[in-house]
Order: structure tokens, then sequence, then C-alpha cells
């Protein structure tokens, strides 16, 4: 509403003024008729385009302005919500050191009265803040950031000064060895970070922790022979390195810790005798159909280890990448793009499956750039 | 268990053993202690008397060298009799006190030998197993499950289990994938589909067990496995835990809600399974389910997972609503619906312009 | 004896500032000669906030802060990030015997045998999914409404750091506990550190020490999560804040609201209690949550162990995005002259890195597009920069096609869709619908605008039609209703105070200093009585 109009005697609506604008006395429907279009085309009144002009059309009051009694509800509703907050403390106390934490309510009703305890304070403080405080907004200028240009200048000026006192721009010498110390000694926080392992890559990535004649035992100790596995089976296997003690015994140590788990984990697959289409020169690498892969996807690293029996297909759950193993495990779907390593598979003279020819002939895992 | 068995037991016979015709005897054929001298044949058919149905002589009842057998063990105790005249053959030394003609010794060794051949014959027809080593109960049930076979599963796996173009040959697949098949009620199966689903079964548990002697008649197979209550609560949930999560959990998730293969295969949740089904699951193998043979996982280890499938799905979610139990993705939606839709909601309360 | 202590208001008794202050002055007094304090304390308390709906939301994040502060340290005193192995020997029956290390192991005891250890544990996992969820949100809305213009840019650059910092704080914290899904997850980031070209093993092998799993990572990650990153985050939220607070909050245009000025509420006493309302409300949603909805159930997971994974292991939302990316990248790996660069390098490495550059960059990209150099202290609506809306909905529709695809195997098992399916779905959806996305949204906001223009300029149609004479059909408008304001406003400038001796605003009689102290401050309000503008009466 600009300011220098008052309120009008009939009503403060601005459609009445138009109506007024328009001639029409009584302010009935046919008087609209003959009424050229603009005459109800508010593009005439200024409160149009009152989004950007800041007009304010006054508000009816808010009850608890003006009715005592009004308030007095609102204090106790709040007050009731206080209250309810006290008594999910309580409750929260009383649970938790009443309550049996084996239990299957204790969590919940911890969460319940906490959550009864907070909430309860949260809506009474947002029910006084809107009901009972001063209903009114405050208006704050804003400052521009910009300096005033003296200050501006003064500040360059007094830069200028200190920089020539440094001597920095005349003594050449000076500043291009103290850039070269300064960058040289950030360079220094790489050492740290370099100091963070013992354990340089070096060829380490190209090794798994299969030797030659190690047998494959499961993650329970058990040593596997050829038939322990169905047709159309799987078992996930490790090395058992083979051990010669002092008086020439030989056993079958068990690797069984995460670290030879992280890149020696194999998978024997069990395929029905003439299926597996062998890799030329791993014709001898399976026996009767069963067959050993590296467990461990050349995508990311997850197990692949769900195997679908009827199409003979590894899927990998982490990315969905699929391999053929009768087709030496290509990649077939999904984001790996190689194969899975295969293991030459043997069996010792105990009827043990081992590692035939030792450890795989290419990198397990995931690509690294050294990897060719 | 031991059969009412009364016959003067030749003493001195090389198989005297006096066993009586019991259930470890069973595959055997009617030894030679009951070799039926033409004396003894009289004596032995009314004494013989097989009274519990546990008695069953597979297979092996082959007559024809056990009839050669017998009648050799009847030539020989004629020859032990002569030479040993008060052991076996006392009663024959009894009768026979003079020589005879040849001439009518070898009538009436014609006559002992067909004697021998009929009763052998005419006993074989009473005590022998029947085709398929079936006893009466037992055949019922055959012959129920056959009869339900033939009219529900025979047009898509054959009259006689060697499968068609639209269902696989059952020959060999045994009692226990039957049972699974069934008891899911993925078989008979509804329609064509990536995976057969499961259902409510089409035929009760007396009926599928009929169905699966059948089956396990026409070419054995596994068994349907047996676990019983206590075997579940005695078993170590811990170890089974373990094994579940190095062979199950990859496909049927860590919860066993189950997670999808390709194509549209899956691997079902694991909310329904009885634990019979469970281990028929991984020693069968179904669909794309991997074999769990014994030699990989024992009786022992199976129960063991499946006494912590069940009990793992049976226990209380200490934290509260599981939320289908299927990791971040169900957590996230409800963290972002949930808790940010329901903040922003008090936001707008919070600012909301005062109501009149 | 007594003084008053009441709130100064015009029917209040004037206090007595000679005789015996009461304990608050004294301490503010107290203060005041040791710090000056008594400008900077009337400048803040006295700082106007805008009361919008949508301005609350970085207050989520905040709220959500402070209550993983609070949680977490109530965590660190059970947690042992140790890789030790150890035998579980704890409540947990279906674990009993099982070897698992330190860390899994004081997880398993803080969830089974530690009172309200469970309930702390969920609040804080809760907590850190409402926290990057509400900076998500929030950077929504300072996008859509232009917030991060001139002057505001390095806050953007600050916020944008805030939530790279908070996605990996809860990456880090969701893999302290050493289970299976986590541990899955910790090796998959060895990959990709892995996948680097040139420095990609050594970068896995410093971080992890050694080839993986490493060696006593946990104590390091342990580092990072507690020390590291948190002080990093309060820092930067501190700044964020501040910057804030100096340059005052943006406002959407409205009646009364210019360029030049803020519209809202005072800090104290509205703003504050409304605050503290509401961060109350957001620590119930969190309780609620933490107490009802169980989340990462890690003793139904075991151990970590290199051979072992289950399905449907997807990371905490926040990283779904990327879990996606893995799963639809073609597997195009580049092999040369003895090297090779990963596919996995560029949906994990090269993406993140260009969205988050490009999203770091925008108000600098904007600003040099459209050549806008001025301050903007008003919000525009979405629809007043169909440019910008239309760009943002297209990278919030990237953005969801890629966290859809790291669920897809979710998806597919529930709805039964072939895994396949989805994976291609994913991979043309990523194409064709940013784009689709984009034109629709600019249209909508073209169309939006227009209804603005005709709303303005013709006002609202009202149905009835009419025939002109000339036998034209007409629709009739009746004009908007002009806007109407919030609250009741009081457009005079507070920090001024009237000089001592002539007359305050008001009418008060009397002259001594307090009695000039209440006239100046009440002098601000109720100036003019407008209707409905009586004060709340005590």
């Amino acid at each position: 509403m600009s300011e220098h109009e008052t309120p009008p005697a009939d009503g403060g609506s601005v459609f009445d003024r138009a109506k007024r604008l328009a001639g029409g006395g009584s302010g009935e429907r046919p008087e609209v008729l003959a009424t050229p279009p603009s005459q109800t085309d508010s593009t005439q009144l200024e409160e149009h385009t009152a989004w950007q002009r800041g007009g304010i059309a006054p508000r009816p009051p808010r009850a608890e302005d003006v009715d005592v009694r009004a308030q007095r509800r609102s204090e106790r509703l709040i007050a009731l919500w206080f209250t309810l907050s006290v008594l999910g403390t309580l409750g929260f106390i009383v649970v938790n050191f009443v309550g049996d934490k084996h239990k299957g309510n204790y969590t919940p009703l911890l969460g319940v009265t906490l959550g009864l305890a907070v909430g309860g304070l949260g809506v009474g403080m947002i029910l006084w803040a809107k009901r009972l405080m001063p209903h009114q907004h405050a208006v704050q200028e804003r400052h521009a950031f910009k300096s005033t240009e003296v200050e501006t200048a003064v500040l360059e000026e007094e830069v200028a000064l200190g920089w020539t006192d440094m001597g920095l721009g005349q003594h050449k010498l000076l500043r291009r060895s103290l850039l070269g110390a300064g960058t040289v000694l950030g360079g220094l926080l790489v050492v740290p970070l370099l100091n963070l392992t013992n354990s340089k890559p070096g060829k380490k990535l190209d090794h798994t922790h299969w030797v030659k004649g190690a047998r494959m035992v499961t993650s329970e100790g058990r040593f596997v022979k050829l038939g322990d596995i169905s047709i159309g089976g799987i078992e996930t296997v490790f090395p058992a390195i083979p051990v010669t003690d002092a008086s020439g015994k030989k056993t079958f140590a068990p690797q069984l810790d995460n670290a030879v788990k992280g890149d020696s984990t194999t998978i024997l697959v069990r395929l029905e005798p003439g299926l597996n289409k062998p890799r030329p020169g791993r014709e001898n690498w399976d026996i009767n159909g069963l067959v050993a892969y590296s467990k461990i996807c050349t995508h990311a690293g997850c197990p692949v280890s769900l195997y679908e029996q009827q199409t003979h297909h590894l899927l990998c759950p982490c990315h969905q990448s699929v391999f053929d193993v009768p087709d030496g495990c290509r990649a077939i779907f999904g984001p790996a793009s190689r194969s899975l390593p295969q293991l030459a598979l043997g069996v010792d003279g105990d009827g043990y499956l081992i590692a035939k020819n030792g450890d795989y002939t290419e990198p397990i895992g995931p690509a690294f750039w050294e990897r060719s | 268990m031991t059969a009412s068995h009364e016959t003067t037991e030749p003493t001195g016979a090389p198989e005297a053993t006096g066993a009586a015709l019991g259930p470890e005897l069973a595959d055997e054929a009617v030894t030679a202690d009951e070799a039926l001298t033409a004396d003894e044949a009289l004596t032995v058919d009314e004494a013989v008397t097989v009274d519990e149905p546990a008695l069953t002589v597979t297979g092996e009842a082959d007559e024809t060298p056990a009839a050669t057998d017998q009648a050799d063990e009847a030539a020989a105790t004629e020859t032990a009799a002569r030479q040993h005249p008060r052991v076996r053959g006392r009663l024959v030394a009894n009768r026979r006190s003079r020589p005879v003609s040849a001439k009518r010794r070898r009538r009436s060794s014609a006559l002992v030998l067909s004697l021998a051949l009929l009763t052998t014959g005419v006993l074989w027809s009473v005590l022998a197993p029947s085709g398929n080593a079936a006893d009466n109960s037992q055949n019922e049930a055959v012959r129920a499950g056959q009869a339900l076979f033939l009219q529900g599963c025979s047009s898509c796996h054959g009259l006689n289990l060697a499968g068609t173009q639209s269902g696989p040959s059952l020959v060999g697949v045994g009692a226990a994938a039957v049972d699974f098949q069934m008891s899911t009620g993925r078989m008979p199966l509804s329609g064509a589909a990536a995976q057969a689903k499961r259902k409510e079964p089409s035929y009760s548990q007396t009926e599928i067990d009929q169905i699966a002697a059948y089956v396990q008649s026409m070419g054995g197979g596994l068994e349907k496995p047996t676990i019983t209550q206590q075997e579940l609560s005695a078993a170590d949930l811990a170890y089974g835990g373990e094994l579940y999560r190095a062979n199950c959990a990859q496909c049927h998730q860590a919860n066993g809600q189950g997670a999808p293969l390709t194509y549209g295969k899956y691997a079902p949740a694991l909310t329904k399974a009885t634990p019979e089904q469970i281990i028929e699951a991984m020693r069968t193998g179904p669909e794309s389910m991997p074999v769990f043979g014994q030699g990989q996982i024992d009786d022992q280890s199976a129960k063991a997972i499946a006494a912590y499938i069940v009990s793992a799905r049976k226990a209380t979610s200490p934290g509260g609503n599981k939320l289908g139990a299927y990791g971040p993705v169900p957590e996230g939606l409800l963290a972002i619906l949930v808790g940010i839709g329901g903040l922003l909601g008090v936001c707008l309360w919070i600012g909301a312009r005062q109501k009149v | 004896m007594t003084t008053t202590n009441g709130p100064v208001g015009p029917s209040a008794p004037a206090p007595k500032f000679e005789k015996r202050p009461s304990p608050v002055r004294k301490a503010n007094r107290a203060v005041d000669e040791r710090f000056h304090t008594q400008r900077a304390l009337r400048e803040n308390l006295n700082k106007v906030f805008p009361d919008h709906w949508s301005f609350m939301i970085g207050e989520i994040a905040l709220y959500s802060f402070i209550i993983l502060l609070l949680t977490g340290i109530y965590l660190t005193l059970f947690f042992d990030p140790s890789n030790s192995e150890v035998v579980y020997n704890g409540s947990y029956v279906p674990l009993k015997g099982v070897e698992m290390s330190r860390a899994y192991a004081s997880t398993l005891d803080i969830s089974f045998d530690v009172r309200a250890g469970l309930i702390f544990r969920q609040i804080h996992h809760w907590a850190a999914l409402l926290f990057v969820a509400s900076i998500i949100v929030h950077l929504f809305r300072v996008f859509f409404t232009g917030a991060y213009r001139k002057p505001r840019e390095i806050n953007w650059l600050i916020g944008v750091g805030l939530l790279v910092l908070a996605t990996l704080e809860g990456f880090a914290g969701y893999s302290l506990p050493d289970d299976l899904l986590s541990g899955t997850g910790l090796r998959i980031a060895a990959s990709i550190a892995q996948s680097i070209p040139v420095i990609g093993t050594w970068a896995s092998f410093l971080v992890f020490n050694g080839e993986w799993p490493g060696a006593n990572f946990l104590p390091r990650l342990y580092v990072v999560h507690i020390l590291l990153v948190p002080g990093l985050l309060l820092a930067l939220i501190g700044a964020h804040l501040g910057i804030l607070w100096y340059q005052k909050h943006t406002d959407f245009p409205g009646p009364g609201k210019t360029e030049d000025n803020v519209v809202g509420h005072r800090v104290f006493p509205v703003f504050a209690v409304k605050s503290g309302g509401f961060f109350m409300m957001v620590f119930a949603m969190l309780a609620l949550l933490g107490g009802l909805a169980q989340i990462n159930p890690i003793w139904n997971f075991g151990p970590y162990d290199p051979s072992k994974v289950s399905s449907a292991s997807q990371p905490d939302f926040y990283i779904g995005f990327l879990d996606g990316s893995t799963r639809l990248m073609p597997p195009w790996e580049f092999r040369g002259f003895g090297h090779t660069i990963p596919a996995v390098f560029w949906p994990t490495v090269i993406l993140p890195g260009i969205l988050f550059t490009l999203l770091a960059l925008w108000p600098w990209i904007e600003s040099k597009f459209t050549g806008d150099r001025e301050n903007h202290n008003l919000l525009q609506r979405p629809r007043d920069n169909p440019t910008r809306t239309a760009i943002g909905a297209m990278s919030i529709s990237f953005y969801l096609v890629l966290l859809i695809s790291g669920g897809n195997d979710v998806i597919a098992k529930t709805f039964s869709i072939s895994l396949n399916a989805m994976t291609w779905a994913g991979r043309i959806g990523l194409i064709i619908v940013p784009p689709i996305i984009y034109a629709v949204t600019k249209k909508l906001c073209f169309a939006l605008q227009k209804r603005d223009h005709d709303l303005a300029h013709h006002g609202i149609e009202t149905g009835i039609i009419r025939q002109l004479p000339s036998g034209e059909f007409v629709e009739d408008h009746r004009p908007k209703p002009p806007p109407v304001s919030d609250y009741p406003q009081v457009p005079t400038h507070r920090y001024e105070l009237p000089p001592i001796g002539e007359h305050g605003t008001g009418e008060a009689k009397g002259g001594g200093l307090a009695t000039k102290a209440r006239k100046a401050v009440t002098g601000f309000f109720v100036e003019e009585k407008t209707e409905g503008d009586e004060p709340a009466g005590h």
C-alpha cells in the first residue's frame, strides 16, 4: 500500500478499488458488460508488481497477542510438552540402568524415551517461539563490503612500502633463492607420507602365496581330494605350504590368515567331464573337469563366488561381472575386462589336490599401471 | 526282529550257523544250511515262518545258483552222511541200511532232485522279494506315487522318468530332490520363467512322499534327509554361521534375503525354507545352485548350517526394525525419505507463516 | 535487596542499575572489563536472520554434526581399533568362538554388552547418513536459489569441501568395525587407489601399509576418522558459519526486502529459541531412528575375510553413486607399452574428480557465462534462472541414475527384473536421461515464468467468461492480491543509539540512564502501531 493512500471506506480491498476505477457504483456483475477488457486488467493497478515493490498489507493479529486466555492455553500446551520431555528423560534413565540389554526391546525403548526427552523439549521450544514470543520481524541494514577507495589505496601503499622494505623486489638472488628454498621445503611434506609403509610395491602384486606342490586346503583346515567336490559343486581353497621339519618329515602348513587370503584365494569348480575348453597350453591344468581359478575379481578385488551351476557362469556380487568357467573364466559381462587367472591342478601321492606348477602365471586381481 | 524260525538245524553242516532268517542275512540267498535235503525239505517248510515286514532280500534272489548250491549241498550232505553216519545223514543211514541197486538209486536221486526243485520253487515264490524289493506298505507308497506321477508329472518328465522336451530326466535324482522341488511348490512348474518360483505346494506331504518313493525306486539317488529338533537346538551356531558365510552368503545374502543372478535367475530368500529343504537343496543343487556333497560339507556341518539359518531368521533384531535386512539400500532410503523428509516437515512447521 | 530481572519491555518497571546488579549483569560487566564485549554482543545478539523454512536445512547438517561428535565420543570410549586377532567370547552366541579382529569384537561388545551401546552406535550411524543427506539437500537449495553468487563463492567452495569430507568421514567410520560388508568396500577402495596410473600401486601400498589387506590399517583409519577429518570439518564448519554470519544470510525477494537489508528475526531471543528447538527435533528424529530402525547389523555379516562376500554389498548411500558408476562402466581397459590403465579408474577416480571440480568451480563458471559481477543478497526463485535450474536438474538426474544403478541388484531382486537388463538400462539411461531432463526443466521454468508474468500483468483468472459487444469472448481476471508479509515489520535501524539527552524515538518521560536505555531499546519496536501489532502482554 503506498503511504499516501488512505484505506477506502468500503474496505481496503484492491478489487473494490478496481471497481471504483471502472466507474461501477453498485459493484454488480451486469456493469461489467460493455466494459473494455483493460478495465479489469489489473496492470492498471500499481499493486500488481508488488513482488518487487515491498508493499505491506496488514495481517490479522495472532490469537495470543490479543487474548490472554489463548496465551495461557498455549503456555499450558508448552508446559505439557516440557513435562513429557521430563518423563522421557526419566524413562531413559530407568531403561538404561534397569532394562535388560539382551532383550529385544531395550534399544527401541531407549530410542523412544530419548526421542521423547529431546523431542518434548524441541516441540515446546518451537511452540514457545511461534506463539508466545514477540511476533515481529526486525529489519537490519546490509552494508556494502567494498571498502572505501581511500582505505584501499592506503592499504595498497602500505603493502607496497613493506615490500620495498623487504627488498625482495630489489635483490633478485635473495628472492629466487628464497623461492627455491620455500618450494623445496614444502615438498618435504611428501616425505612423511612416503614413510607410511616399509612395504614397497615392487613385484609383490605379481605373486601370490601359492608355491609348487602346495596342497589345497579349505578354511576349516581340510585338505581336498578330487572326489570331495561333487559335479556341479564349488569349493574355496587356500595354499598349504609344504614344510620339511628337522627329521625330514614333510607336512603341509595351511596358510589361512587374511594376508594370504587377500591374494591366494582360489575357487575350485567341478564341471561335467568334457565341458571344459582349456586355453592353449593349459590342457593338463584341470583334472576330470575340476578346474581352479583365482577367486579374486580382476575388476575390483571382491571374491567371485556366485556360481550358476547350469550356465557354468561365475558372477561377482559387487559390480556384476560375469565369467564363463568352461572358457577359461573369460569375462563376458560387466565391468571386468580380464579373465580370472587359472591355477594348474595336480594330485600328489596321497591323492590330495596340489598346485602342480606353483603360482599363477599372471598377476591376480585388479589391474594396475605396471601390469603389462 | 527275528523270524520265528524252528528248524532242526543240521549240525555239523558247513554253514550251520543257526542264524535266524533275520535282517542281517537279508541280502543273502536262502543260505545253504537251510539246504533242502529230501527229508528236511519236509521239516523245513513247515517250520519257516517269516512274519516281519523288514525281511527283504534284495535283488540277488538268484535262485539258479542257489538251487544249484542246494543241489550240491544235497549231494554233499549225502556224501557227508555216508562218511559220517552219525552226523547229518543219521536218518538216511537208518533208512538205507541195505544196499540198493543203481537203477533204484538213480530213480530215487531223480525223485529227490525233482522234489528239491519243486520245493525250492514253491518256497522261492513265497519268500523271495518282488521285483522292486519293497514290502507291502512300501509297495503301496510306490504304487500311489506312481499313479500320482503318471497323472501330474509324466507329461513333462516322461512316462518312465526319462524326460521329454519339456522336462529333464528324473532317473537317479532321488527322493531328496523330489521332496525339495515339490514341498517348496516349485514343481509342478506354474509357468515358463527364468527360474521356478517357490509357491504353495500342490500336493500334500503324504503325496509328495509317495512320489518321492516312486522316483527313488526308479533309479535310486539321495534319500530325504532327516533332522530333528534336538539336533537343531544342539547344533553349533557359530560353526554353522562360519560355513554359511563361506559357502552360502554370496548368493543368499548374509541375512538370507536372497540375491539376483544373471538374466532373471535368482538365489531365493531363505525365510520360508525348512531345515530339511535347506539340506536337500545343498545336496541336490536345484537349478542354478551348486551341489554341496558329503565330501565337502558333511552331515553335521549341513545340519549346523540349517540350524544357523533357522536361528538367524527367528532371532529378534536388537536394534529395532530390520528394514528388510537387506543392507545399506533400505537404510539409505529411510534416512532420506523419513529422516530428511520428516525434518523438512518440521522446517515447514517452524517457518510457516502464523496462522490467523 | 531484590532487583528486578525481568525483560526490558514497555510495561516493565525501570531496572535499577546502580544498586546491586543481578549475577547475570555482574558477569556481563566482569567480562566486559576484560574483553570489551558490549558492542560485539549487541551486534551479534541483534543480528537478523531471515526465516524461510528452506534456510534451516543447513542447520540439520550442523546439528547432525554435533550429535555425531557427542555419540562419537561415547563410542571412542569403548572401541578398540586394532587388527589383532582374538577369539570372541561375548554374549552374542552365533559368533562365540569365532576368530576376529579386536575392532570387530569391540564393536560387538558395544552392540551387545555396553549399556546404551547399541543405541548410540545406531544414532551415530543414522546421524552420519542424515549429515550427508542434509548437506546435499542444502546444496540443492543454495544452488537453485543462486545463493552462491558473489560475494558468497568462497562459502560455496567451503561447502563443497565439507561435502567431500563428510562423505570420506562416513566411509571411514563404517569401515572401522572391520566387518565383511565394509571390508569389501575397503578392498574396492584399495583397488581404486591401485588403478591410478603411474602412482597407483604406491598410493595403495602407502595408504594400506602394504599389499591388501595391509598391515595395521585400522589404527590409521581410526586416527583419520576421530582426529584429522573431524578437525578439518570443525574448522571448515566454523569458517562456513563465520562467513555466513559476517556476510549475513541471503533472502528471497518479498515485501519490504531489498538488496540492502535483511528482514527476519533477531538472534536473541526468537531465532535462538527456534534454532534450539530445531536442534532438539533433529536429535529426536535421530533418537527415534536410532532406537526403532536397525542399521548396519554387523553381527550378521561376520568379520572381514578376503575370501568371503555377501550379495547386496552396497556402500552407504552417499558412496552409492560411485558404486553405480563402477557397475555401469564397460570393460574398457587400456593396455600398451607394458602398462595398463584399468577400467575401474575412469568411473571411480576421473568421474567424481570431474563432478566435484565442476561443482566447486560452478560460481565462477556461471559468472563467466552470464557476465554477472555484482553482489547479490536476494535470492532467485529457480524459475527465474532457467539455465541454471535446468543444468542443476540435469546433474541431479545424472547423479540419480548412478545412485539407482548402485543398488541395481537390490532393485533386480525386489522387482524381479533381470540384472543384466538393469545394467544396460543404467548405461543407456545415463546418456539419454540428463538431456531430456534438461529440456523438460527448462521448458517448465519458462512456463512458470510466463504464468508469473500473466499473473502479474493480467491478474488471476476468474473463470468467468463474458462476451464483448464485438462478439469476442474474454475471461475476467481479478488482480492478484498484494503479498502479505510474514510478520509485521519494524523498519528501523538498530545500531545507532540515540544520543544521550535527546528524546528517544519513544514517548517515555524521565531522563535517568536506565530510562534512556529503555527508550533506546523500546523505540525500536512498535513505532507505528499497525494492526495486530500489540506485543504479547505479560
